[in-house]
């Protein structure tokens, strides 16, 4: 590429191209009207560092904020323990809850539970759904027969998390169990649900009182008590006596 | 040189959009810019002057507060100028210069050889295009631009290059165009940009540019419509 130097300054010259591009170049003792081939253009400094310095940075605070956005929005508010709900049947059992009343861990407070937990999978499951299944396998494995108290209790998080989670679990189950059991919380007063009473036995027939047989003469052997009334009763119940001689223990 | 940190400023400030401003600003830190030119020269340095004379301009366009004192920053670009000089040059190491010292007498090789070249009708053709070139600066001056508005507003990208050279294609096959440019300086936007299919932002954005190549169009400059060959893909201009 040659290049016609139009105008030529202490620091530069301006040079017009073949393919019609004008520059700013090296004033290397050129004069107006040169023809010249190898030319060191102008650049304009730019600020590399400092600019990739800035991109770095807002590529971090980016990252931060995506973290942030992830953590406080995403993470914490599903894979964090925010509080616990406690199910007393018989099986004690108690579900470890997000703030957004995921499940994230069950934990048996006694053997029943223990037995209960076995081979269930609360993944997924909120605390309603948790509650329901628990009490669905507690009716199954017989823990939970009809008339029997389920006692429901939220702990930690806010007092306003507490009483829905509660709410929540407490609704789930009455509408479901609500006529097979009492679900209630430790601060409900118990209330028994009216089990359908058994048919009455028929009446015993009166059984003829056996006339006592004459006894030989009370052998003293063997009798050990007398309370010293003679009011027909066998004080120490071992032969059907009560003589009452005041001499014998009975 | 300048008597306090304003009034440099000031001064920088001023050169990056005056050309003469830019000029008198480099005459009083040439003492400088030779300074930090010897750091890094090898030889005579004449070479390295230029290019530390082109960086120092450099700065100045590119120079802002943010970049703290300005001649700090000057020096770190002829710096790196003048170190990227001499990667380009350290191509050329192992060939022999014309330069050299041909022999014990001190006489340089170029002086040895047998001169081919036609310095007489070179030296005409250099002040004939000289002579052209001074005719084109009046007649861009008389619109108020000059060669370093036409860098300056030169498209850098080669998209944009192209487009503004579909344009002037274009509009050197309409006569009347040309003298429409000629007569008021004014561009045709409108025409160029829908004779061209080029956007008119494009145009606009070039405009100084424009007019210039367009003004080369018209009569009275053939030196340069004969320099500007490849304008047209390298099909030549008549």
């Amino acid at each position: 590429m040659t290049y016609l130097i139009l105008e030529s300054r202490a620091a530069y010259c301006v040079a017009l191209g073949e393919d019609g591009r004008c520059v700013k170049c090296a004033n290397m003792r050129y004069e107006v009207g040169d023809r010249v081939e190898n030319i060191i253009e102008l650049k304009i400094p730019e600020h590399r560092d400092s600019r990739r310095a800035l991109r770095v940075v807002s590529l971090c605070a980016g990252l931060a904020a995506c973290v942030c956005i992830a953590f406080f929005g995403w993470y914490r508010p599903n894979y964090a323990a925010y509080g616990t709900m406690r199910m007393s049947i018989n099986p004690d059992v108690e579900l470890t809850l997000s703030r957004t009343e995921r499940v994230l861990d069950a934990e048996a407070l006694n053997a029943d539970g223990a037995a209960l937990l076995d081979g269930m999978d609360f993944s997924g499951l909120d605390a309603a759904e948790a509650a329901e299944a628990l009490v669905e396998k507690s009716i199954a494995g017989g823990y939970l027969t009809e008339g029997g108290q389920v006692t429901v209790s939220v702990d930690g998080g806010s007092e306003e998390w507490r009483r829905e989670t509660e709410d929540g679990a407490l609704t789930a189950l009455e509408e479901r169990y609500g006529t097979f059991a009492v679900i209630r919380t430790p601060d409900d007063p118990v209330v028994t649900i009216p089990v359908p009473a058994p048919s009455p036995a028929p009446p015993p027939s009166p059984t003829p009182v056996p006339t006592p047989a004459a006894t030989p003469s009370p052998s003293y052997a063997g009798d050990d008590w007398d309370d010293g009334d003679d009011d027909g009763w066998d004080d120490d119940w071992d032969d059907n006596d009560d003589d009452d001689d005041g001499g014998w223990d009975d | 040189m300048v008597s306090t940190k304003q009034d440099l400023v000031g001064w920088v400030l001023a050169a990056k959009t005056d050309s003469d401003a830019a000029d008198a600003l480099i005459s009083q830190y040439m003492g400088f810019i030779r300074a930090e030119a010897r750091k890094l020269s090898f030889g005579d340095g004449e070479d390295e002057l230029s290019v530390a004379m082109l960086a120092f301009y450099e700065a100045v366009l590119g120079y802002e507060h943010t970049r703290g004192s300005f001649l700090s920053f000057a020096a770190r670009v002829i710096r790196s100028r003048l170190i990227d000089y001499h990667r380009g040059e350290s191509r050329h190491r192992g060939h022999g210069s014309l330069n050299e010292r041909a022999d014990e007498d001190g006489a340089e090789l170029l002086e040895l050889l047998p001169d081919t070249r036609d310095d007489i009708g070179e030296l005409d053709a250099r002040e004939a295009a000289q002579g052209e070139i001074e005719e084109y600066s009046r007649a861009l001056s008389a619109f108020g631009i000059t060669f370093s508005d036409i860098a300056d507003n030169c498209p850098k990208q080669e998209r944009t290059l192209r487009a503004c050279l579909d344009a002037l294609n274009y509009a050197r096959s309409r006569p009347e165009l040309l003298a429409a440019v000629e007569k008021s300086g004014k561009l045709p936007v409108a025409e160029l940009a829908a004779g061209a299919n080029v956007e008119r932002k494009t145009l606009e954005r070039h405009r100084k540019y424009l007019v210039a190549m367009l003004i080369a169009f018209t009569n009275g400059f053939e030196i340069i419509r004969g320099h500007l060959c490849r304008l047209d893909g390298g099909r030549g201009t008549k």
